[in-house]
């Protein structure tokens, strides 16, 4: 049913980083599955030749999968531009069958915050005629994008869900809810993550000599 | 009082409405058509907040509005919606708020954020052109999760469904300016 799939990596990082990794475990399983995998950085499609590759690996495939941080609780601008490309072009598209699938990767230990962003990706499926198939939400992004999160020891459980979707969505068949669940298991207690991502931060501001300005007010009061 | 208005849209009948009744107060207002603005969204890089906290690497109009953002006592934003989110230029432009947040992983009303980095926080009013009921929905709930972020003083979302455009936008501003005074 699924022969060809257009994996959209949606971060500015492009092919390194959290989304480009939890995009590589989707397309290693649909290859598995003999599916044809094609991978696009949407933020490398805003050139002319660059939207027409986009146009063109999109009009090809069955399955659209897109992985993506999450910014500001919604999806990322360079999304939205890809979104809109693909949406002003509608009309050539015909009426080929397309699937759609999302996971997203944020920030925080609250996999809920992403549930917007996936909506807005479920609303353009919706415009543009797909068929969603469901999205995954991944708290604690920044262990995600630390090496290969399908070789990660911490993210066994998600990276095991990942793979598991990727299977339902060569298919052509929803993710389940025990995928969704268990793709959002956190891979170490908030409390860690915080106090790990908070020290990251400050090692970051000595390294730049910026430690002792971290919460200046350069601009207001 | 300084009022920013973020025009995503270009429609002049709807700035018309909002600058006849900002007229209509003592407000110093600077109006910034984002549609046609040069800027970028956010690239990830974090120099505004561990290499040159507050400030933005990338020098386009963006970086300038965020500047504004930081001294603005009330901040309008216009908006299409679109697949349940903002414009692509607002969306642009609310990412690019990222240098008036801080670093750090702080709990407010019950959430992990990343805080304001100022103290003082305009009020806010979203006007969002009517899409469809769920796609408006969608916007509106995106707004109230960015406000969990943002903590304005105050805010309202408004869908302007071309009917009763004029009046909505009035008693907006009749409630932006009783939270003000």
């Amino acid at each position: 049913m699924i022969d060809n799939a257009l994996i959209l990596l949606g971060s500015p990082k492009r092919q390194k980083g959290a989304s480009a990794g939890l995009g590589n475990v989707f397309g290693d399983t649909l290859k598995k599955k003999g599916v044809k995998v094609k991978t696009l950085a949407v933020y490398s499609t805003r050139s002319k030749k660059g939207i027409k590759e986009l146009i063109t690996s999109y009009e090809k495939a069955d399955l659209v999968l897109l992985s993506f941080p999450l910014y500001w609780d919604g999806i990322p601008a360079g999304v939205m531009g890809s979104f809109l490309k693909l949406y002003e072009n509608k009309d050539r598209f015909g009426d080929k069958k397309r699937y759609l699938g999302a996971v997203c990767n944020c920030g925080f230990p609250d996999k809920g915050v992403c549930s917007a962003a996936l909506r807005s990706v479920e609303l353009f499926g919706k415009r543009m005629g797909m068929k969603y198939l469901g999205g995954l939400a991944m708290p604690e992004g920044a262990v995600i994008g630390m090496g290969n999160p399908g070789s990660n020891p911490v993210l066994m459980t998600n990276a095991k869900a990942l793979r598991s979707a990727a299977d339902r969505m060569s298919q052509g068949k929803t993710v389940t809810k025990k995928q969704v669940q268990d793709a959002g298991k956190l891979a170490m207690p908030p409390a860690v993550y915080l106090f790990i991502g908070n020290t990251s931060f400050n090692m970051m501001g000595l390294k730049n000599g910026a430690l002792g300005k971290m919460r200046d007010t350069p601009h207001g009061k | 009082m300084n009022v920013l208005v973020l025009d995503a849209v270009g429609s002049p009948a709807t700035i018309g409405s909002i600058s006849k009744e900002l007229n209509k107060g003592r407000f110093k207002t600077d109006v910034i058509a984002l549609h046609s603005a040069k800027l970028i969204g956010c690239q990830s890089c974090f120099t505004c907040w561990v290499k040159d906290p507050g400030t933005c690497r990338i020098r386009d109009d963006a970086r300038e509005i965020a500047i504004r953002y930081a001294s603005a006592d009330l901040v309008i934003f216009v908006t299409e919606t679109i697949f349940g989110t903002y414009s692509l230029s607002m969306n642009q432009m609310i990412e690019r708020l990222l240098p008036n947040m801080l670093p750090y992983f702080e709990k407010e009303n019950g959430e992990y954020v990343h805080p304001p980095r100022y103290t003082k926080r305009p009020g806010i009013l979203f006007f969002g052109l009517h899409s469809s009921n769920e796609e408006d929905e969608q916007l509106k709930d995106l707004i109230d999760r960015n406000c969990k972020i943002l903590l304005p003083r105050f805010y309202r979302t408004v869908i302007l469904d071309g009917k009763k455009n004029e009046r909505s936008i009035r008693s907006a501003m009749t409630y932006a300016k009783g939270e003000m005074a």
